[in-house]
């Protein structure tokens, strides 16, 4: 036989060959009969993901709540006239606003209470409610967005902000957000309306 | 396998014909079922499979066989050649497509496993049941010769017209007029989060680049909206091609119509579905129609306001393309190019609607019906408030008005992707409405607008001339201090749309435009872009600006992540716990330790090696909340609290 000739001495060759072309043929049938991508030929099957997959709370991350989501969105360092933002602040007390918004994705109306915020400084220290902003009950509406604004005295002069919990109203769980570190935090007018270093809103 | 006879199964020409003919017929179902990429690098991936066919099928030829299920291997092995064949030169097409690794593998396997449910049946049903295997004893053929050079020559010139047409027919079948755009342009359906300018996220569905992870808002252009010269430009009459990926886990659609309507009345392209978790580009080719803005989009209402839109700008084939239209009896005479052209692309967002995509990410369609949606962010090209006063897709920098220029001032497409109208106001100047849905204004009157209607999908080609308004006063002389930077306003009447997130104003839906003094040219024409030295200050000033902005958002630090595991778990007061920290970061889409974190914990101090790793030995006397706080520089500070339970 000439060496370049192949040679399938097993039957066991034989039968690999077979089969391969066979299940590629049959690989073939249940692709043209479950088309994807282009028509047919995006093979690769593909791991559904969601892109919301449980990011660790934080300012502008979005928090899954029984009526749908909310987010924290800013903390800020309140300036300007003291006696207009509404708090009672005693010396070295840092007044601090925080902008939350509910996205209520249900079909009835959900309730925002400030006692579903708090702060929670250091062990041992009782937790800071809000004493300033959107103090009343209000409504949100089935399937609407709605911002509020709450504001607190924080006492002491630590470096570190106390996290925000934020408690849903039907489940009852507790989140706690990180505010970051003093230094970091923008300031905002609430007078003058003007924002603080990094240029966003900050209301 | 008992049996000592050498016998060669297949003339070597016949199974090299035979293959290359299935390879075709292979080639040409895999091409009926996917159609991406291009005929030139089908041809040339078409050759370089074909050799290999060749090759293969003169060696195939000369199969020796010792017995067993000789005909059936026989044709199995013809068939896996003519489908491999056609699968490697529809993966080759696919890499010099530019289609990227990963889609080249995954066309390379759609094609062969397609190819086969062809090339197998066909292959068995010729050789098995036929005469033309020679079974060893009945009718001795010659003893396999091996691979000449002539044989050689024979089967592989006889293949490789074969499998270069079938290479092509793989890739994009018949050579029509669209498959002889060089690139096409690229796009990929995806979903995320976006931060809104008050930090709130909130959920899109949108195109993307190919590599991109996060929608843009519009999505990235088809043909060049300017004013940089970013993408391949559009000629009406031009075959254009559009390959969509989809990396979502439900259908969508590509539309892109002519009329201004919410159904496809008279769809230029489309609706095209692009099926779900598609990796391989689905091709559209498409004739580009008459010069001006077009919408692409998906056909479902919900979906483009969630994002899925973008811009298509077709660009006039004759008398200088710096125009919305070419020169016509019938249409309103533009005596001489712009200066500059920019797409407006105006919209709404309600982040309700995002909310419910998010939840229902399976579903095509999210019922919200209209009555439901109350946008609460307004943008310009994605962009709102104090970015879109700084951004250069959304700011015209223009030279004053010569007298004796050539060019004309600027052209404005703007484009309405919501469903809420806009009314579009610009001070400093009139415009003039040139073209409306890609439609010439007629010859005759043109209306000066100080305030532009914009409905939903509409869009309207405005010219904003560069000279401030003939009224204006005190007249900007070039002794006025503001002659060289005058910055006026754009922003739309309608209320609403000038705050963000239910009332932050002025956030919503206003940019500028500057006019420029300074030194004009004397005659003859503005230079590309408008780049007079004043101009060119102007824009300086604003890049400035804008890498201000970045600067202090990027002060507050990139974001950490901190898992804490202790071990023996759960954390127990009063005994000894070894509690093991990792600090991970987001950079560029991916999630990587962070080297050199202080973490402080339990009165105790350790940093993170470069695994972003550390562990550290706490005994608790009592039980509680214990806050472990890691700081590094350039990064946000970040608190986790950990429980430590009650002893037992």
């Amino acid at each position: 036989m000439p060496s370049s000739t192949l040679v399938l001495d097993s039957r066991r060759a034989l039968l690999a060959v077979i089969a391969a072309a066979w299940a590629g043929a049959l690989a073939g049938a249940v692709l043209l009969a479950w088309p994807s991508p282009g028509g047919g030929s995006g093979a690769a099957p593909r791991v559904e993901t969601r892109t919301d997959a449980a990011p660790a709370p934080g300012l502008g991350r979005r928090i899954p709540v029984s009526f749908g989501s909310l987010s924290v969105d800013s903390a800020s360092r309140l300036t300007g006239p003291r006696r207009a933002a509404g708090l009672r602040l005693r010396r070295g007390d840092l007044p601090l606003q925080v902008a939350v918004t509910f996205v209520n994705t249900s079909s009835r109306t959900v309730r925002f209470s400030p006692s579903l915020f708090r702060l929670l400084p250091a062990a041992g220290t009782p937790a800071i409610a809000a004493t300033g902003g959107d103090l009343a009950e209000q409504r949100v509406g089935a399937r609407r967005a709605r911002r509020f604004v709450l504001r607190f005295a924080v006492p002491g002069s630590a470096r570190q902000l106390p996290d925000l919990e934020v408690r849903d109203p039907a489940a009852g769980t507790r989140t706690a957000v990180p505010l970051g570190t003093r230094r970091a935090l923008p300031s905002f007018d609430h007078v003058g309306h003007t924002t603080g270093p990094d240029g966003r809103a900050h209301p | 396998m008992t049996s000592a006879t050498t016998t060669p199964l297949v003339p070597a020409r016949a199974g090299a014909s035979l293959a290359a003919l299935l390879a075709l017929a292979a080639a040409g179902f895999a091409g009926l079922v996917e159609r991406p990429g291009s005929v030139a690098s089908a041809v040339v991936a078409g050759l370089a499979s074909a050799l290999a066919a060749g090759w293969l099928a003169r060696r195939l030829a000369t199969v020796a066989v010792l017995g067993g299920p000789v005909r059936a291997a026989a044709a199995a092995a013809v068939a896996l050649i003519a489908a491999a064949t056609a699968a490697v030169g529809s993966g080759a097409a696919a890499l010099s497509a530019g289609d990227g690794v990963l889609a080249a593998l995954s066309s390379t396997g759609a094609a062969l496993v397609l190819g086969l449910l062809v090339t197998t049946p066909a292959a068995t049903a010729l050789l098995v049941p036929g005469a033309r295997a020679r079974v060893a004893g009945t009718r001795p053929v010659p003893a396999a010769r091996g691979t000449t050079r002539r044989g050689f020559l024979q089967a592989g010139a006889g293949s490789v017209a074969s499998a270069a047409v079938a290479g092509a027919a793989a890739r994009g079948l018949v050579p029509d007029e669209a498959a002889a755009v060089a690139r096409p342009f690229r796009l990929k359906i995806t979903e995320g989060d976006i931060t809104m300018v008050d930090g709130s996220p909130v959920f899109f569905r949108g195109f993307t680049t190919p590599d991109g992870t996060v929608p843009q808002l519009p999505g990235p252009p088809l043909g060049n909206p300017g004013p940089l010269p970013a993408n391949p430009e559009i000629t009406e009459g031009e075959p254009v091609r559009v390959h969509i990926t989809n990396d979502t886990p439900r259908d969508h659609t590509f539309l892109i119509d002519r009329a201004g309507d919410e159904g496809a009345t008279d769809p230029v392209v489309g609706p095209v579905r692009i099926p779900a978790n598609t990796t391989t580009p689905v091709e559209i080719s498409f004739t580009a129609p008459a010069a001006g803005t077009y919408i692409y989009r998906d056909a479902d209402r919900n979906n483009r306001l969630l994002g899925m839109h973008g811009v298509m700008v077709v660009l006039p084939r004759a008398a200088g393309q710096n125009r919305p239209y070419a020169p016509g009896p019938d249409r309103l005479e533009i005596p001489a190019e712009v200066v500059l052209q920019f797409v407006w692309c105006v919209h709404g967002v309600d982040p309700v609607l995002g909310e419910l995509a998010r939840e229902r990410f399976r579903d095509s369609v999210i019922d919200y019906p209209l009555e439901s949606f109350l946008p609460r962010y307004f943008f310009i090209n994605g962009k709102n408030g104090t970015e879109a006063l700084h951004d250069e897709s959304t700011v015209p920098v223009l030279p004053m008005q010569d007298a004796t220029a050539a060019q004309v001032g600027c052209l404005i497409r703007c484009v309405n992707t919501g469903v809420a109208t806009h009314a579009l106001h610009w001070h400093g100047n009139h415009v003039f409405v040139l073209q409306r849905n890609a439609v010439p204004a007629r010859p005759g009157l043109v209306f000066e607008k100080d305030v532009l209607r914009l409905d939903a999908l509409q869009r309207i080609d405005v010219l904003l001339p560069a000279h401030t308004g003939l009224d204006a006063w005190p007249m900007l002389t070039p002794d006025h201090p503001k002659f060289a930077d005058q910055v006026f306003p754009m922003h739309c009447h309608s209320e609403m749309s000038q705050t963000a997130g239910g009332g932050l104003y002025p956030m919503g839906m206003l940019t500028d435009w500057h006019l420029a003094g300074g030194s004009v040219p004397a005659s003859g024409s503005v230079p590309v872009n408008g780049s007079t030295p004043a101009v060119e200050q102007v824009r300086t000033r604003l890049a400035e600006q804008r890498a201000a902005i970045r600067r202090s958002r990027s002060a507050r630090g990139r974001r950490m992540r901190l898992s804490v595991s202790p071990s023996p778990a759960p954390a127990r007061a009063g005994r000894t716990t070894r509690f093991r920290f990792r600090t991970t970061t987001v950079m560029g889409g991916r999630r990587r330790a962070v080297r050199g974190a202080r973490i402080r914990f339990g009165g105790r101090t350790v940093r993170t090696d470069r695994t972003g790793r550390a562990a550290v030995r706490v005994r608790f006397a009592r039980a509680g909340r214990v806050r472990a706080r890691v700081t590094r520089s350039g990064y946000r500070t970040l608190t986790r609290i950990v429980r430590i339970g009650r002893g037992r």
